[in-house]
């Protein structure tokens, strides 16, 4: 290859020159000072449910059947009930919020599928997999999985929306023989859920 | 060409430099093509380009090493190779004056180039119908945030980008009364509540904190993603140490989306890890939007943000239409119509500011110019010569 030779006491000098540039690129601490941050018009300050039958928190309501166990809600998970049969399994619900898109949905679904032993898929592969359901007030991106979880058949179903600038995630999860049984109730559930007033 | 005396002369106007810098960047762009399969546009772009040294980790060592010269370093050379060739040859006449013109547009690609790499930002900014914001949000960047809240109008923010979380010493800046340590850092992570989490779930890191909502989370470190898709959502235990000792450590997320408050020393604080945000001296507003499908179908047509600017002098206030291919344009930044949820009633615009978008404008048109002359000089001498 040819190479064109360049004095030595020379070649240091952009060498440096390089080294000293990649090490100017970390921003630093700062500080400044901004009014304070008027929360917009659809989100409300999060407090706990009182009513078991109809919560609002957050920005949206919803409507829960009245056999499902309210739990405490606190602060990524804005509702929360355990759903059990005479056997004693028992179904997990809930209702997370966080800010953003929270990595796009098809890293959200696989997130799901792995909590019940199934691999994760392809962007293409996992959006294949969306039911995509309108209720009154929003659009929900339903999926429904089953897998395994310590030897037991477990399903999770959920769907996702935006609200208020964040991404809202409503699952199910648990043992597939209670998951199956309140697949219907959830997703009445689901149709009730409503921004808030 | 003369021959120089000057040894930095000689090598900096050497013809073979230019050969080797092109193979060299041609070795560069083969390489990176191949690895973005794993690294996606944006790693890519970092590691290989927007670098001055490619640097690869040495495994099981903890260290990287620099193996090839990065794209800053092999345009930076070029440029000082066709800079000090063009000065050195430089004659000024009739003949060469296309050739010139040509190398001098493309010193201004080159040019703007580097001022684009280093200088560019590239922010999103989500509005729901009748917000008002004046800060948007990086798409990649992420930053812990001690906001002292005791005053009634204004918050007092200090900002620590997430690079600084890897720091071996404790953060301190002059507007915390209390030192920043961080006890953990992971750069992808999912969080998730304790209660829900089966015993004995692999991947669960200890969970350090003990103030908070981190005590009942639990942190899975989850693979860096590269995918251009996909965004990173970083975790970490950070602990405040105040004079009298340990306030506390807190798990931190951008996921979390409710602050944690604490009080110290009489005053209230927020502290959180959040997308790092950019304030500008202007706040936009969504009025309205609009996804307009053709009719009889759900193909989208166009998508439009009607939005209000108002600066905070009062010295502009008005309202401007955002749609594909039209954006809005202010004191230097552009705001692109990005994302939508009509359902859901929010838009996100992309912001960019780009001090040198106007360079590649000038250097094609300077190239042009240059070969036009130069193709009309010969074309001209050539039919002299036959008539």
């Amino acid at each position: 290859m040819i190479c064109p030779r360049m004095p030595s006491r020379l070649f240091i000098i952009p060498l440096v020159a390089a080294l000293l540039l990649t090490g100017c690129q970390k921003d630093e601490v700062h500080a400044y000072r901004v009014p304070k941050e008027v929360p917009p018009p659809s989100s409300t300050v999060e407090t706990a449910a009182s009513d078991p039958a109809a919560s609002a928190q957050s920005g949206l309501t919803w409507q829960a059947p009245s056999h499902w166990e309210e739990l405490p809600a606190n602060g990524v998970r804005r509702g929360s009930f355990n759903a059990t049969n005479a056997d004693g399994d028992t179904a997990d619900i809930s209702l997370i919020a966080f800010p953003g898109d929270v990595g796009g949905l098809a890293a959200n679904l696989n997130r799901w599928r792995t909590q019940v032993g199934l691999d994760p898929l392809p962007e293409a592969e996992v959006q294949a997999t969306i039911e995509h359901q309108d209720t009154p007030y929003f659009h929900l991106d339903f999926v429904n999985y089953l897998g395994e979880a310590d030897g037991v058949p477990t399903r999770v179903a959920g769907a996702i929306t935006s609200h208020g600038g964040e991404s809202w995630f409503f699952k199910i999860i648990g043992p597939a023989s209670i998951v199956d049984a309140e697949l219907g109730a959830f997703r009445e559930f689901l149709l009730t859920i409503a921004p808030s007033r | 060409m003369a021959n120089s005396p000057n040894p930095f002369l000689k090598f900096f106007t050497s013809l073979r430099l230019t050969v080797v810098l092109l193979v060299t960047s041609l070795v560069l762009v083969f390489v990176a093509t191949l690895a973005q399969v794993n690294l996606g546009i944006y790693g890519v772009q970092e590691m290989f380009f927007k670098s001055f040294l490619v640097w690869v980790e040495i495994p099981n060592l903890g260290f990287s090493l620099p193996v090839f010269p990065g794209g800053y370093l092999i345009g930076g050379f070029l440029m000082i190779n066709l800079v000090t060739s063009h000065a050195y040859r430089f004659r000024l006449t009739w003949k060469k004056a296309g050739i010139q013109l040509t190398h001098f547009g493309l010193i201004v690609l080159l040019v703007g180039e580097l001022i684009t790499g280093i200088l560019q930002e590239d922010f999103s900014l989500r509005l729901e119908e009748g917000e008002t914001r004046n800060y948007s949000e990086s798409f990649r960047r992420n930053e812990i945030v001690l906001i002292d809240k005791s005053d009634p109008t204004f918050d007092d923010v200090v900002a620590i980008p997430e690079a600084h979380l890897d720091d071996s010493d404790p953060i301190q800046h002059g507007q915390l009364p209390f030192r920043v340590v961080t006890r953990a850092h992971y750069p992808n992570a999912n969080l998730t509540m304790l209660d829900t989490l089966p015993a004995g779930t692999p991947g669960v890191v200890a969970n350090l904190s003990d103030e908070g909502i981190g005590p009942r989370l639990a942190l899975l470190p989850a693979p860096f993603t590269y995918n251009d898709e996909e965004r990173n959502l970083p975790a970490a235990f950070v602990e405040l140490v105040g004079t009298d000792g340990s306030l506390g450590t807190w798990l931190l997320s951008p996921m979390l989306t409710q602050p944690q408050t604490f009080d110290y020393d009489g005053r209230t604080w927020e502290i959180s890890f959040r997308f790092e945000r950019e304030y500008k001296p202007f706040s936009l507003s969504l009025i309205e939007l609009k996804h307009d499908i053709y009719p009889g179908s759900t193909i989208p047509k166009n998508f439009s943000s009607l939005v209000r600017l108002q600066t905070e002098d009062g010295s502009e206030d008005r309202e401007s239409l955002i749609f594909m291919n039209e954006p809005l344009r202010h004191e230097g930044y552009t705001f692109y119509q990005y994302q939508m949820d009509s359902a859901n009633g929010f838009s996100v615009l992309q912001v960019v500011r780009n001090p040198a978008r106007s360079l590649p404008y000038v250097a094609c048109v300077l190239m042009s110019l240059g070969l036009l002359w130069q193709f009309t000089f010969h074309l001209t001498k050539f039919a002299r010569r036959r008539s």
